[in-house]
């Protein structure tokens, strides 16, 4: 969506463009550089609408709390309760929203959306009802959000909270689609650094399959140096049957130089052979044996099981 | 075959039955919350409880809950509010990304079912094949607590 059908889409409510000159669209960017907040991605972050205020995030939430971080700054500059704005994910449309890395959120967006609050506070005081708010910047020591003493400490209701503990939120792992399908790009069993492809598998048993749909030769780039083979099913369950009944045969060029790591790292194995010698070892790990001092427990791959990656193409 | 999910019969389509009830729930009958986390019973996102117990969702055949009850986080509240733990999860600020709290807060009305004053060390136990990548445990541990106190 361009600037100007945004302006048009959004003039029945009363938005705020937020001028370039506000101090937080100087800040020095965090390598790798991304967008800053500017007077474009700012449009529209809060708008007034019948005596309601909407305040669309410009970040992505993926859990460090932005929402209530931006909903907490936006009631304390409105000068509203908190059930008086809504908060509202972006989508795809809103222009130049920068990527939600580098713990960054309330440093690069706090004053902006202060800024943009405090003009909208004020026209809606003046009585205006419609159209955009230009913000004319004014020293931070007017901002009531950013005060000392303000924001910090209080513990407002999680901006999404209620939906979280009812089940309702919307992840990207959720969304259905009518006829929607599912795939899964098979891969050798072996690392990625070294090249593998398949070579042979059967089709014909695959297809026996209830909720088979295909089987995808060309099912993308490799990862690494591991080239993969597609398949596809129409029931998420039928994806594990359709990979026994497909037997691949796998084509893995060489070993590893490092082959032998699985055994070098066997911690029990280690520790079955009695006193340690707990040696300071000098130098790469790579270049000499491997010293096993103690074991510890942790779940097993815990970030892993639990991180939600999924994608949905239309 | 049928089971009762949150407290109202459903019939399970024959041709879903070997499916896990966890791709059932959303797929069938529009329950999203129960989360696919890691698909082999080790994270905890999919618990559900089933006959009063808690248990993997993704590693759960959708036909062996022929005749069960089923309750999901869907389940929970009812028409005078929140289910106590929902309301001492929003009351300590438990959820951070949201996506596990589902699967921890069934853990815990399961709990809580059976044993309604429980020590830390039993919290910790019920609640151990729950993670949580935000690392909440802390506050689920108190919210569990504050949870059993207004019960």
């Amino acid at each position: 969506m361009h600037r100007r059908t945004f302006l048009a889409a959004a003039s029945s409510s009363l938005v705020v463009a937020v001028g370039a000159g506000v101090s937080g669209c100087s800040l020095i960017p965090v390598i790798p550089a991304r967008p800053a907040p500017d007077a474009t991605t700012a449009l529209g972050w809060i708008a007034h609408r019948d005596g309601h205020y909407t305040l669309t995030l410009p970040r992505a939430e993926i859990g460090q709390n932005i929402a209530t971080a931006m909903k907490q700054i936006a009631c304390a500059e409105l000068d509203v309760q908190w059930d008086d704005v809504d908060v509202a994910l972006h989508d795809t449309a809103m222009p130049g929203v920068r990527a939600t890395v580098g713990s960054e959120s309330v440093m690069a967006f706090a004053e902006p959306l202060a800024q943009a609050c405090a003009a909208l506070r004020d026209a809606v005081a003046e009585g205006r009802a419609q159209g955009v708010v230009t913000v004319n910047p004014r020293p931070v020591s007017q901002l009531c959000a950013l005060k000392t003493g303000g924001l910090i400490g209080r513990s407002p209701e999680i901006s999404h909270g209620h939906a979280i503990v009812t089940g309702a939120p919307l992840y990207a792992a959720d969304v259905s689609l009518p006829g929607r399908l599912y795939g899964r790009v098979l891969r050798a069993p072996a690392p990625s650094e070294i090249s593998s492809r398949p070579t042979k598998w059967n089709s014909d048993a695959a297809r026996g399959v209830p909720g088979f749909v295909s089987v995808v030769e060309d099912c993308g780039p490799a990862i690494g140096k591991a080239q993969g083979l597609g398949i596809v099913a129409s029931r998420p369950g039928a994806l594990d049957a359709i990979e026994d009944a497909l037997q691949i045969d796998w084509r893995i060029d060489s070993l590893h130089p490092k082959a032998d790591i699985p055994a070098a790292i066997d911690v029990d194995t280690q520790l079955a052979e009695g006193a340690l010698p707990h040696t300071v070892m000098d130098g790469s790990p790579m270049m000499q044996g491997w010293d096993v001092d103690l074991r510890v427990d942790i779940p097993l791959a815990a970030h892993g099981p639990i991180e939600p990656r999924a994608a949905v193409a239309n | 075959m049928s089971f009762v999910l949150n407290g109202k019969s459903n019939a399970i389509p024959a041709e879903w039955a070997d499916e896990p009830l966890l791709y059932l729930l959303p797929e069938k009958f529009g329950l999203v919350g129960t989360k696919f986390g890691c698909g082999v019973g080790i994270c905890g996102a999919c618990t559900v409880i089933i006959d009063g117990v808690a248990q993997w969702s993704c590693i759960t055949p959708a036909a062996s809950v022929e005749g069960a009850e089923v309750r999901t986080i869907e389940g929970l509240a009812d028409a005078d509010g929140l289910h106590p733990v929902q309301q001492a999860w929003l009351d300590l600020a438990v959820p951070q990304c949201g996506y596990c709290q589902a699967g921890q807060i069934m853990s815990a009305v399961a709990l809580l079912d059976e044993t309604p004053n429980p020590n830390d060390a039993e919290i910790d136990d019920a609640l151990n094949d729950n993670l949580c990548r935000c690392g909440t445990y802390q506050r689920i541990r108190d919210a569990v607590n504050r949870a059993a106190g207004d019960a």
